[in-house]
């Protein structure tokens, strides 16, 4: 306003340079937004690599491939150089140029003010030099307004990540009106379950009643669906057919927080993290008394083991339990289920890592907890055959099922396992009964 | 070895180090004529943006006063002209120094990463993922803007202040020394502040480092997390790691921002003193008004880079932990590594043999107790015994990802710790218990085992362990991504692949710790039916379980107590009614109990 009380023509000159000034800066967002959003892209692909790298480097190391490994690095490494200078060149063009145009400014100003000065334009030098001041201070915030950007570009290209995250929608959400069952027993009913993903069938019309209490083991080859059953129980999965009741209530109207709490899951790939044994075992939770660690870490034979330690329950272990044999893994993994008071308990394939006699032992120790339902997936014949219910799959199937002398009877593919498992012992046994 | 974890910090030396400081700049050398290009310049842009107020003044002054309107536009197009030309400085300037700091973050990063390789296992056994990773990435990153800066504003600034000083040395030596009293407390205050930010700013590095071990942790774990409806526990924890990391970084901040007051108050005083001397100086007819006045100019030239300088200083104590973290890793020496007279290990026979060899990952604790015995090649030799006893420790000896303490491990003769990483374990194929698969396709998975295997052997080893006909099935066949939302692989069907990967490396010694755990007894008899031919003429080690997988092993070592307890075929050990005899017999138990016999 000031400056148009000064002198219009002047005013309005130097405000012609300002929108110039304006885009440029609108230039510039639009140009580095898009680097460092390629920058941030990038950033986040050397973290994985890098990432991946060290989890697995105990392969990279047994196969040698450390080269090959720096090679990828360096790769992206040498990318993330490439972007970056590339958003410095972004900038170094546009800054300079708004620096530029903010000195034209002050220049034009001041010759052309000059000349009105003298042809008598202007009333005096003074209002020059007051009209110069004036426009410093309309220039200052244009200068600033290039580094605003830059900042703010990174910013946004931030945020973009950020609300990407936030607007993922999980698949699988506890209903708006969850009903709660009368009685948390454990009993699990699949009725008539179809799973498809993918285009794929992995399940097919796979009935179950699995009484409060009983044991159901699942075999089968690899492949053939038995993971994908139990995570059904806890809801991981949604069916695409038939429905799967959890004392009496379909999984899908409960509340999933209690539904999971309410299955103990052992899975096949174990997961431990770098903390104290006791604290894998509890895992957050702090209703667990200590006698119940210590019991459920005495039924899957973790106490024993923990005990030889020098801080016992407080040794800390490493990322994924190292520091622990792989059946040691497995058995404070299954401590962790067994610690929990939940009516059902899966374990998927949890003592492939266990000799046969630490199995069994196990084994007559789950027996003996009648109050829960326990679901068994395993290869050896051993670790099913006391259970209620053997469910054979094949395919996403079930072939065969009953219990373990009506499918020794059978002659069917349960059998086929047993005489291969015990093929020696059999023939031994033969030659004592013979 | 201490373990350490997501809730404990790292341990560190406190101290600044004035070398870690010096070793940082070394990296700025072999870049030394685009520092020299950049500090010219910088010169000439400055100087131009110096002159920028001087040519106002003097257009005013003398053409417009005058009125000489051609002298004014003389003057107009000079400094438009001029300023053009500092446009181009800059742009020069500012991509030769981003290349520069970018250059040398490169290359710190890739030596980081690069050495971090060559350590051994114990070293990536005591730390989580997490915290090597915020090494690589982040505190390489917090090196960022120190090394432009160190250039942009530690170098002229230092010319800035030397100028001053011999200025004011020259016009009056004793006003200078008078404007410089408030100096020493300046630099007392700033070594007591930056000692303390120092330290606080470490522990903040340390909690950024504590909360990317557990976020990088918790979601590997998800699954667990998600099946033990865990979630607000680990929220929890996370909340706490997020606030001990904020915390941590307002009492670093507090101390960094003494530095400003400190040398805005020494400015102030060192001006105060100057004045009040001054005065009696002039009443004592020493010096004139004109040079008084001269005079507090050029304490503000001095002062103001001062004040820049405490602010690259700021800087450089805030992010020399950075480095600080990164040399630390830079100078472990890796326990296993190629010593200087190591030899290539000629191609391998395949006799192996363990010279009463003594081992433990902790010292005091033994795994290994005097352990002897003697692999022909070609033999398949089976490992059994009790969970936790020391399987996997005995291949891990062999393909020396662990070094023993006493005795020997030979390979044909050659003491593993004598000869090169590289030609050792290139000649084996070694699947872990684990089977850890990288992201990327099945594919690309099976052939990490050779890299330059044809598409062809990649499918020929799939097919050899019955995991050609699943992959098949899948709607990408090979091209499958393992990782890929919806397409999870099973876990038979992981371990299947990575049997695949280590047979595509067609090792001349197999290591197959519990290659076949997760997998039904039916496909597992194909695999073996499967690599039969595969494994002539090939030692072979196998740990197992099942007492099915191993029976037709050549020879079968039992391990008990540390050390070998017995050792020989299936049928000599039942003979023996031995520890493997008994074993076997307790099958019986299984079957039976239960049963209505
Ligand atoms: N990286 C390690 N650091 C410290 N201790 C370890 C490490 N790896 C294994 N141990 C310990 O060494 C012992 C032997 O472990 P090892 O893995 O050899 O057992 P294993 O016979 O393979 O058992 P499993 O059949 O359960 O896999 C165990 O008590 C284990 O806790
Ligand atoms: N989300 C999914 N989308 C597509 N396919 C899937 C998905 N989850 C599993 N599969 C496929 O379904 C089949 C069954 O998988 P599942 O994990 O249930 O097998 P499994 O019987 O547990 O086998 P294993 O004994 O090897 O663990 C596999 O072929 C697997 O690749
Ligand atoms: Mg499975
Ligand atoms: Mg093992």
């Amino acid at each position: 306003m000031v400056l148009f009380l000064i002198n219009w023509k002047l005013a309005l000159m130097s405000l012609c340079i300002l929108p110039v000034i304006a885009f440029v800066a609108l230039r510039l967002e639009k140009q580095i937004g898009k680097t460092f959003e390629e920058i941030s892209d990038q950033r986040a692909l050397m973290n994985t690599t890098a990432q991946e790298n060290l989890a697995g480097v105990r392969l990279v190391k047994a196969f040698g491939r450390e080269k090959h490994e720096i090679q990828k690095f360096l790769d992206q490494n040498k990318e993330n150089y490439r972007l970056n200078v590339n958003q410095a060149k972004i900038w170094s063009k546009h800054q300079p140029r708004i620096e530029f145009l903010s000195n034209l400014v002050i220049v034009l100003v001041t010759s052309i003010g000059g000349f009105m000065v003298i042809g008598g334009g202007l009333p005096s030098v003074g209002t020059l030099v007051a009209y110069t001041g004036y426009i410093n201070m309309l220039i200052w915030p244009m200068r600033m307004l290039g580094w605003l950007i830059n900042v703010l570009a990174q910013c946004l290209a931030s945020i973009k990540k950020i609300d990407a995250l936030f607007c993922e929608e999980p698949d699988i959400k506890s209903p708006e009106k969850p009903v709660e069952p009368e009685g948390r027993e454990g009993h699990v009913v699949f009725d008539h379950v179809t799973l498809e993903a993918n285009g794929m069938k992995i399940l097919e019309d796979i009935c179950l009643d699995a009484k409060p209490g009983s044991t159901v083991a699942i075999m089968g080859a690899t492949g053939s669906g038995k993971t994908s059953i139990i995570n059904l129980i806890g809801r991981y999965y949604d069916v695409t057919g038939g429905r799967v009741l959890v004392d009496g209530v379909d999984v899908r109207e409960q509340n999933l927080e209690l539904l999971r709490r309410n299955t103990s899951v052992v899975m096949q790939d174990v997961f431990l993290f770098s903390d104290t044994i006791e604290e894998n075992i509890r895992f957050g939770s702090t209703e667990i008394s200590q006698d119940t660690l210590v019991q459920a870490s005495k039924d899957a034979h973790v106490h024993e083991f923990v005990m030889k330690l020098q801080d016992g329950y407080k040794t800390v272990i490493g990322e994924r339990g190292i520091g622990l044999s792989g059946g040691q893994k497995q058995r404070i993994s299954m401590a962790r289920a067994l610690s929990r008071n939940s009516r059902v308990l899966v374990f998927d394939d949890s003592t492939s890592a266990l000799d046969m006699e630490t199995e069994h032992q196990i084994q007559q120790s789950l027996e003996s907890r009648t109050d829960e339902t326990k679901f068994i997936i395993a290869h050896r014949v051993s670790a099913v055959k006391n259970a209620d219910e053997i469910l054979f799959l094949e395919d996403g199937r079930v072939l065969e099922r009953g219990n373990h002398q009506s499918l020794i009877d059978r002659k069917g593919r349960y059998y086929d396992t047993y005489m291969l498992q015990f093929q020696g012992l059999l023939d031994i046994h033969d030659e004592e009964a013979g | 070895m201490p373990i350490n974890n997501f809730r404990e910090d790292e341990v560190m030396k406190e101290e600044i180090n004035f070398r870690t400081i010096g070793r940082l700049f070394s990296y700025l050398k072999p870049h030394l004529p685009a520092v020299v290009q950049t500090l010219v310049l910088m010169a000439v842009a400055i100087s131009v943006e110096l002159f920028n107020p001087w040519f106002l003044k003097l257009g005013i002054d003398k053409y417009i006063a005058n009125g000489d309107g051609k002298g004014m536009l003389i003057l107009g197009g000079i400094m438009i002209v001029l300023n053009f030309g500092t446009l181009y400085c800059a742009r020069f300037r500012m991509i030769k120094m981003s290349k520069v700091t970018n250059d040398i973050l490169m290359t710190i990063r890739q030596q980081l990463y690069t050495h971090i390789q060559k350590l051994s296992f114990s070293f990536f056994d005591s730390r989580p993922v997490g915290k090597i990773l915020a090494r690589i990435i982040g505190d390489v990153n917090a090196l960022n803007d120190l090394f432009t800066n160190s250039v942009t504003s530690l170098i002229p600034e230092v010319v800035k202040i030397i100028a001053a000083v011999v200025i004011m040395l020259l016009m009056n030596w004793r006003l200078a020394l008078a404007a410089l009293v408030t100096l020493p407390f300046m630099v007392t205050v700033m070594v007591f502040v930056s000692r303390a930010s120092h330290k606080g700013w470490q522990i903040f590095r340390k909690k950024a480092s504590n909360m990317n071990a557990f976020t990088h942790e918790d979601f590997s774990g998800i699954r667990v997390v998600q099946s033990f409806a865990a979630e607000k526990e680990t929220s929890k924890t996370f909340w706490e790691l997020v606030t001990e990391w904020r915390k941590a970084f307002i009492s670093a901040v507090k101390f960094s921002d003494f530095f400003w007051p400190s040398v805005e108050l020494s400015w102030g005083v060192g001006t105060l003193v100057v004045f009040s001397y001054g005065l009696v100086l002039l009443n004592t007819g020493t010096i004139t008004v004109g040079l008084l006045v001269a005079f507090s100019g050029y304490i503000g030239m001095f002062w103001q880079p001062v004040m820049n300088i405490s602010n690259f200083y700021n800087q450089l104590v805030t992010n020399i932990t950075g480095a600080e973290r990164i040399f630390e890793i830079l100078d472990i020496n890796p326990e296993i590594a190629n010593r200087n007279d190591s030899a290539e290990l000629p191609p391998i026979q395949g006799n192996v043999s363990f010279k009463h060899v003594n081992f433990g990952y902790e010292a005091t604790k033994p795994v290994l107790k005097d352990v002897s015995f003697q692999v022909r090649a070609g033999e398949t030799i089976a490992l059994v015994g009790p969970t936790g006893v020391g399987k996997t420790t005995v291949v891990n000896l062999i393909s020396r990802f662990y070094e023993a303490q006493s005795g020997e491990v030979l390979i044909d003769g050659h003491d593993v710790t004598k000869v090169t990483l590289e030609s050792l374990r290139s000649q084996m194929g070694i699947m872990m218990q684990d089977s850890f698969l990288f992201s990327g396709t099945i594919r690309d998975n099976i052939r990490y085992g050779r890299l330059n295997a044809t598409d062809e052997e990649v499918e020929e080893a799939a097919k050899v362990v019955q995991a050609h006909e699943f992959i098949g099935k899948f709607e990408k066949g090979y091209d499958t991504d393992v990782n890929e939302r919806g397409a999870r692989l099973s876990g038979g069907q992981r371990q299947l692949i990575a049997f695949a990967r280590a047979l595509l490396a067609n090792p001349r010694i197999l290591i197959l710790d519990e290659a076949t755990a997760s997998i039904d007894t039916q496909t597992e008899k194909l695999v073996q039916d499967g690599i039969k031919k595969l494994l002539k003429g090939r030692t072979s080690f196998v740990i197992a379980h099942r007492l099915s997988t191993i029976q037709s092993a050549d020879r079968i070592m039992v391990i008990e107590n540390g050390g070998i307890s017995e050792c020989g075929t299936h049928d000599e050990l039942m003979q023996n009614q031995g520890l493997y005899w008994n074993l076997f017999m307790a099958q019986f138990k299984f079957l039976h109990t239960g049963e209505a016999v």
